[in-house]
């Protein structure tokens, strides 16, 4: 028994070491953890959670995989290469509607961590807001957040490594990437209808 | 007269044939030595004991056991395998998708914050 236990000891401290040790790294690199990524009172509203958690070797063969792709500019692909971490977080909901005390535990864990608002958006006469944060290291941007909500959806995008805005815009007006059928937001089309 | 003639020569040819000879120098030895030789057990060149020499018949049984258990594990095994590395294909596809929904999420709104900030016709218009 106390042989067991002289060996149980030093594994689990080992163990502990591993795992704070990832976790540390994780830090190190400038990425959030996942958990800074949790907003319970969203997740606990939604019908729906969609949650992308891309770092590490995954994201590496993701980039490769993507990189190969036909229609993909040099300016993508050298802006995707320098990518350390992707997350996605988009609440959809059904019968409840967010609102903006839902938002605020998102904007104050995005200010606690040192995201920098770099553009925010709302409208008066539609309860949809659009926030664009940037994280600077050595006075250059080395990630950023999207943070946008509407009644039927909130979604948080999170980017680390330098970001190539120019690259990225290209993206969004549909150039520089292959064509994918990006997930719609059907719940969206719903509420803002109704809100209509 | 006939017969007596045969009967000495019959005769000469028995006593010829009882003459005691000697042995050959060292044929006792010889002798001794091959019974010597034949009562030393014999090494089994041409079956498999020379691979296990001391192995017993219950670990020859568990043994063959183990080998058999470890080939139906392996072929059961093989799908699995394939099955890994389907999975594993997938998930890389889903990485890759992913990656892209969420870069052009993420192009589709820096577009919309930018016209939104900087779009002069923004202001409570729409």
């Amino acid at each position: 028994m106390t042989k067991a236990v002289s060996f149980q000891l030093p594994i689990a401290v080992l163990l502990a070491f591993l795992i704070a040790g990832s976790h540390a790294t994780a830090r190190a690199q400038g990425g959030p953890t996942e958990s800074d990524l949790e907003f319970a009172g969203l997740e606990e509203k939604a019908d729906e959670v969609v949650k992308v958690n891309l770092w590490g070797r995954p994201l590496e063969q993701a980039k490769k995989l993507l990189g190969l792709r036909k229609n993909v500019t040099a300016s993508v692909r050298s802006f995707m290469n320098g990518l350390t971490a992707v997350y996605r977080r988009t609440y959809r909901f059904r019968r409840a509607r967010a609102n903006e005390d839902d938002m605020e535990p998102v904007h104050r864990q995005l200010a606690e961590d040192g995201w920098v608002p770099m553009i925010e958006t709302g409208n008066r006469q539609k309860p949809e807001s659009l926030s664009v944060y940037s994280f600077l290291e050595n006075e250059q941007v080395a990630g950023m957040t999207v943070v946008s909500s509407d009644p039927g959806e909130v979604t948080v995008l999170k980017i680390m490594g330098p970001v190539d805005f120019e690259a990225l815009s290209a993206i969004g007006s549909g150039l520089g990437l292959p064509v994918m059928n990006v997930a719609t937001t059907d719940i969206k089309v719903k509420g803002a209808t109704e809100e209509k | 007269m006939r017969s007596q003639q045969d009967s000495s020569l019959v005769e000469s040819v028995l006593r010829r044939s009882l003459v005691r000879r000697p042995a050959p120098v060292g044929f006792t030895d010889r002798v001794m030595a091959a019974i010597r030789e034949e009562r030393r057990p014999r090494p089994l060149k041409r079956n498999l004991a020379w691979f296990f020499p001391k192995i017993s018949f219950r670990m020859g049984f568990a043994l063959t056991g183990c080998v058999c258990a470890a080939m139906v594990l392996f072929t059961l095994g093989l799908p699995t395998g394939r099955e890994d590395r389907n999975a594993e294909q997938a998930a890389l596809h889903g990485a890759e998708r992913e990656l892209a929904e969420v870069l052009q999420l993420a192009g589709n709104k820096w577009n919309q914050a930018q016209e939104a900030a900087f779009s002069p016709r923004m202001d409570n218009n729409k």
